[in-house]
């Protein structure tokens, strides 16, 4: 057929019933993405048809015969940019990026059709847009930027403050150095590097969530032509792993095998197929015939931890270090069906009575805290399973190159990844190359190996290119997701509301496998118990293995869960003292200078250590947030059924993790003077690569396009323990920033021997030059100095950064909600988020990542849900069932404002702030329903029912 | 995927192509969307055929079927009800897809416009072998049958409100209800979406609100019990549904009694 695609009419093959964005793909319009399999939701796979927007997905090709079919490759490339494009990048929207063409694409449509829109229409125009990674906000910022630059091109006025005046790369608005490149939808993603004549994979998932394979016949499978390999639990390797993308070694179990012949979980992996092409992987699935034993599933904590409960991890234990003395006596009764469990230490766990781990620890005398209190309470909140929803898919591209396996990937590990492949196949870590693409969203799931292991291994066995994607199903029933929990937190207090003991004990579901199974619940504890000074203070975490999907990583990790208890406990004990919540929080908040000394027991798999607060920007967070707000005064919405409320949380997290985190670079220069950085990081969308660049140029004194970055290449780039714990700026920029201080002085080493002056008396001046005393040399000069026949060598610098100090980055978060008390509807009118990051690198990419913190957050809290049925099939596995926020959703008063500290030990004086910025929303929410309506919200989501149930209107 | 494309050009022709494993398409939101029981189909494309105009005469309103969503939340034409129903029915991507003929005929369990115009007594004309009929739109939400052409109104000036309750802006609705009063029959009406109900009309709600005074929403609710039962879902409990039947109803009635529009 013919199809006019950006005003150039084209011949184009297309089947039968095939949808416009498969053939704008194959076509090479990369900007025409997909994010939910023809849901007609995302947005990703936006296109303009007659001028008008439309899913390119719920568009037969035929259809758009004859019409003027216009995509984002029509506006602009990367290096002219659109307007809306430039607009797009100077507002630091871009960040993840997969569907930022389509914004692009929908804000240019509204800028045309509507000349000087108001923010309600920009908040239209954008409805059929999902965006996790920056909450919105700065779409209506870029909006408007672009829509004020039309009317006046030398419009400059940036909507983001500035930090650092010593500095001219840090703590500026620069273009995130990825930023041209994906508004404008060129090649970046795993997909975009699919060769042709690729197989695909197909994995067949288990219909039920507890069961043996008592048969499995791929017979049919594998004759039918075009079909190349079957995997299952009978012809995989015998190896035992864990998908937890953590430092080694783990402690985490490897509780499982690529395929087990217990399945644990709807959608467990039962075979993989890999053949020529969708139509035959497909058709050869339903080829393959399964038998199973089905079991009685374990869905909740409560069945879990039952006495008698069927064991979801019955196998045989094994320890590579502190195995128990009567180990040989627990083992007796395994079932070889089951497989092995093996532990790298003792982590508390007891797999037949579903315990995946256990840990405990005190500081002071607990009994003694709560014998001295006048007032003490005792509250139980739950919180629910929760997705990701990357807007990109799991997904990976393995092939052969000579005998080695390249794995494009979609990870924050890179190198966690390589490790698990290398032992996932039984071959060395040097036949394994991991090449992270840019990532479509991660938000935690992609820190655990979740697919790349069985792609690899396609890919190893038939020697062909295997591209393996998840679907949005795929998402919902085999993704990492949120632990649901059980927190039950204890406060006891004088009648002055100093608390005199805090115990919080942790119930936590694992599902399936133990991947993050003790560290998780252990983070819940561990970023909310420092959050005040109590000499008393006990935690006990319990975590369990049942049939629910996959848990895992989740940005925040435990902390949004232990913050919301923690948190909302302290507003309640508030209430039972009579005392304005916020008044208590500052009587027994931390400060600077506070020592954290519950952080000993909370060591995550190792010994812990007290650790100081070096810079602390909480005094200043609560009193602006407050003043914002406007605390204390209560508001009338003179609509008696309409009850408005107010309410806070104080937050924190960690970054990195001190002690068990490394990271990489190096940094050569180049023979012009410029420099290429390798950085081990794994920019996930958040600006990483950017702030690498910024440290470098900012210590070398030149311009930041002087610096090339590669980063997360396994075989080229130096080691780094990947991007999660709030570890990217800490670690993987503190390690740019080292490489380049070693380069420096390398630099003015070859400078002092050309210009003939100590090196102790040349000056780097910008923009690339040392100065002596009575003359000057250029970067140029000293490259080709260093790289003569006679020189040197290739100048190069080396950085490795670790450490054992703790930079906490802390905040306070304000709402303003109206509770409707005849619907139970709650809407969050205003909302204010105060972040300490220290020195805020990339103040407008911190920006987007609070915005997208929070409002992941307020949809965990009000929105989105996994709901199953009895058999444990989740029901709701689309992203508009499943609940996730809109910017339709946004609050009408949204604002995230950076509070400035400069931290002693993070470069710059940076600190971390993606995963912080989940912390606050829920308990905010629960205080401020309760100060608007009466009810304590003590269950994740606070559904308008939950709310009519609290309020006593509809039964329990 | 869908399997084949039948190109026609007339309706009346996409009328004699219809029959097992066929259907109409037209804004295609709804045949080609992920889980569409129509994906296996053959599919018959009649946008280019439909009507799409949104003429006023007087206070009567018709609405061609092949105007987008988008179209009518744009029309001065349409009382403000009825385009803020077909504004809050989907995303401003969908809704220029979207047909209003397609929205109506797709039967969604939690219709907004189908509420909306059933509460307005609007009336389909359809087209059928034996040539166009004009059905009450209740009638055509019960016995589908044939290509709807346009949907009139005959008295924009009708006072009429709607209601819809979800979790979040975009995600599933417990319930969307709708009622009007029609001014020279003095007779109220009232429908209503939900899921395993679709949208239905509540006579025994317009009996209660014939009442002098309007009833309570515990009345509603309590006589829902008996008369409207939809199935629990992720949006809520049965309970639940009921309760707000009655709370929105309520609401609604009083929108309308206040305000008169």
């Amino acid at each position: 057929m013919k199809l006019k695609i950006n005003g150039v009419e084209k011949e184009v093959q297309a089947y039968p019933g095939e949808v416009l964005q498969r053939v704008l793909q194959r076509e090479g319009y990369r900007s025409v993405r997909d994010s939910d399999d023809r849901e007609g939701f995302a947005g990703s796979d936006t296109v303009l048809l007659d001028g008008k927007p439309a899913y390119a997905n719920l568009v037969l090709a035929a259809q758009a015969e004859g019409r003027e079919i216009t995509t984002a490759e029509s506006l602009g490339n990367p290096r002219k940019l659109s307007v809306v494009q430039q607009a797009m990048v100077d507002s630091g929207v871009v960040q993840s990026g997969y569907n930022a063409p389509a914004a692009a694409l929908l804000i240019t449509e509204l800028l045309h059709r509507r000349p000087g829109a108001s923010r309600e229409e920009i908040i239209d125009a954008l409805s059929g847009l999902l965006s996790r990674a920056t909450g919105y906000m700065q779409y209506i910022q870029a909006a408007e930027l672009a829509q004020a630059r039309l009317q006046d091109p030398s419009y400059t006025v940036s909507a983001t403050e500035e930090f650092c005046d010593d500095l001219v790369h840090v703590g500026k608005v620069r273009e995130k150095v990825d930023a041209r490149k994906l508004v404008t939808g060129q090649r970046a993603f795993v997909e975009d590097m699919v060769e042709p004549g690729s197989c695909v994979l197909r994995m067949l998932r288990s219909p039920h969530a507890h069961a043996y394979i008592t048969d499995i016949d791929t017979g049919a499978a594998e004759a039918l032509p075009g079909v190349y390999l079957v995997i299952t639990w009978e012809n995989c390797p015998d190896i035992y792993y864990g998908q937890a993308g953590q430092g080694f070694p783990e402690p985490s179990p490897y509780d499982r095998r690529m395929f087990n012949r217990k399945l644990r979980h709807v959608g467990d992996r039962v075979a993989a197929v890999v053949a020529e092409n969708e139509e035959i992987a497909d058709k050869a699935i339903q080829l393959i015939r399964v038998s199973y034993e089905v079991l009685p599933p374990v869905m909740t904590i409560d069945e879990a931890l039952k006495p008698g409960a069927p064991a979801v991890q019955g196998g045989e234990v094994t320890y590579v270090s502190g195995a128990p003395e009567d180990l040989d006596a627990y083992n007796r009764d395994s079932d070889p069906r089951e497989g092995k469990i093996i532990y790298q230490f003792p982590i508390g766990a007891d797999p037949k009575r579903n315990i995946a781990a256990s840990v405990s620890g005190s500081v002071g005398d607990i009994e003694a805290g709560f014998a001295e209190a006048d007032t003490v309470i005792e509250r139980e909140y739950v919180t629910s399973q929760v997705q990701c929803t990357p807007l990109e898919p799991h997904v990976v591209y393995a092939k052969m190159v000579d005998d080695k396996v390249v794995i494009h990937a979609s990870t924050q590990v890179p190198f966690h990844l390589r490790r698990i492949v290398a032992k996932a196949l039984g071959i060395s870590e040097n036949r394994v190359r991991v090449i992270k693409e840019r990532i479509g969203g991660g938000y935690g799931s992609k820190q655990d190996i979740l697919l790349e292991d069985v792609a690899a291994y396609a890919a190893y066995t038939t020697g062909r290119g295997v591209y393996f994607r998840f679907s949005r199903v795929d998402e919902f029933t085999a993704n990492s997701t949120r632990h649901p929990m059980k927190i039950s937190v204890k406060l006891g207090a004088t009648t002055e509301g100093k608390l005199t003991a805090v115990q919080m004990r942790v119930r936590a579901n694992t599902g399936p496998f133990g991947n993050h199974c003790l560290t998780v619940p252990m983070n819940a504890c561990s970023k909310s118990l420092p959050l005040v000074e109590c000499p008393h203070m006990s935690f006990e975490v319990v975590t369990c293995y049942s049939n629910i999907p996959p848990t895992g990583a989740y940005q925040g990790y435990g902390a949004p869960k232990g913050s919301y208890a923690m948190m909302t406990a302290l507003a309640e004990l508030a209430v039972e003292l009579g005392m304005d919540p916020l008044e208590l929080v500052q009587r027994n908040r931390i400060r600077k200078g506070s020592v954290l000394e519950i952080l000993k027991c909370l060591g995550e798999g190792r010994e812990g250590a007290a650790a100081t607060v070096e810079s602390c920007g909480l005094d200043e967070a609560l009193a602006q947030g407050a003043e914002l707000i406007d605390w204390g005064r209560k508001e009338e919405s003179g609509d008696p059924d309409i009850r408005i409320g107010k309410g806070f949380a104080m937050v924190q997290q960690g970054s990195g993790l001190p002690g068990l985190d490394q990271s990489c670079a190096d940094i050569h220069m180049l023979g012009d003077g410029s420099f290429m950085l390798h950085s081990g990081g794994a920019d996930l969308g958040t600006g990483l690569d950017t702030v690498s660049v910024k440290f470098a140029a900012e210590v070398l004194c030149v311009d930041m396009d002087q610096v090339s970055v590669i980063s997360g290449d396994t075989d080229i780039t130096p080691f780094d323990t990947g991007a999660y714990a709030s570890s990217g700026t800490y670690f993987s920029g503190g390690a740019a920033m080292l490489a380049a201080r070693d380069l420096k002085e390398k630099i003015l080493e070859a400078a002092s021997r050309m210009l003939g002056e100590p090196a102790s008396s040349l000056e780097l001046r910008r923009p690339g030059t040392i100065a002596g005393k009575t003359s000057s040399v250029s970067f140029l000069d000293i490259a080709r100095f260093t790289q003569s026949g006679t020189g040197s060598g290739e100048l190069a610098g080396y950085g490795c950064f670790t450490t054992e100090h703790s930079s906490f980055p802390y905040g306070a978060h304000f709402c303003q909600v109206a509770v409707n008390v005849k619907t139970g509807e709650v809407a969050v009118q205003k909302y204010y988020a105060l972040q300490d990051c220290g020195t805020p690198v990339n103040p407008d990419l911190a920006l987007g990542q609070i915005y997208g913190g929070v409002l992941k957050t307020i949809g965990h809290s009000l929105y989105e849900e996994m709901c199953f049925n009895e058999e444990g099939r989740c029901i709701n596995p689309t992203l508009r069932d499943y609940g996730v926020p809109m910017i339709t959703d946004l609050p009408q008063d949204f604002r995230a404002k950076l509070v400035f500290t400069d931290d002693p030990h993070g470069p710059f004086g940076a600190k971390s702030v993606a995963e912080i910025s989940c912390n606050g929303a829920s308990p905010a929410i629960a205080q401020a329903i309760h100060d608007a309506a009466g009810v304590w919200m003590r269950r994740w989501p606070f559904t308008p029912e939950q709310v009519l149930k609290a309020l006593g209107k509809i039964s329990q | 995927m869908i399997r084949e494309i039948i190109p026609v050009s007339s309706l009346e022709d996409a009328l004699d192509a219809i029959h097992d494993g066929t259907c109409l398409i037209a804004g295609g939101t709804e045949v080609n969307r992920l889980g569409s029981p129509r994906e296996n189909d053959a599919v018959i494309p009649i946008d280019r055929l439909l009507p799409r105009e949104i003429i006023r005469e007087g206070r009567r309103l018709t609405i061609g079927a092949g105007c987008t969503l988008q179209d009518l939340c744009d029309s001065t034409e349409a009382p403000v009800v009825i385009r803020s129903a077909a504004k809050r029915a989907a995303s401003r991507t969908l809704r220029t897809m979207a047909t209003v003929g397609g929205n109506i005929a797709s039967r969604r369990d939690d219709s907004y416009l189908n509420a909306v115009l059933t509460s307005y007594g609007a009336i389909l004309t359809v087209l059928k072998t034996e040539g166009a009929r004009r059905v009450e739109i209740e009638e055509y939400l019960l016995h589908p049958q044939g290509i709807i052409l346009e949907a009139t109104v005959s008295d924009v000036t009708m006072p009429a409100a709607f209601r819809r309750i979800s979790r979040s802006s975009q995600g599933p609705c417990a319930l969307v209800c709708a009622v009007g009063y029609d001014l020279a029959a003095q007779r109220w009406r009232a429908a209503a979406s939900a899921t395993s109900l679709g949208t239905q009309r509540l006579f025994w709600v317009e009996a209660l609100l014939q009442e002098p005074q309007i009833p309570e929403a515990e009345a509603i609710t309590r006589a829902a019990g008996g008369e409207w039962s939809p199935a629990p879902d992720v949006a809520g409990s049965r309970e639940y549904k009921q309760y707000l039947l009655g709370v929105c109803i309520r609401e609604c009635a009083e929108e309308i009694r206040r305000t008169g529009s």
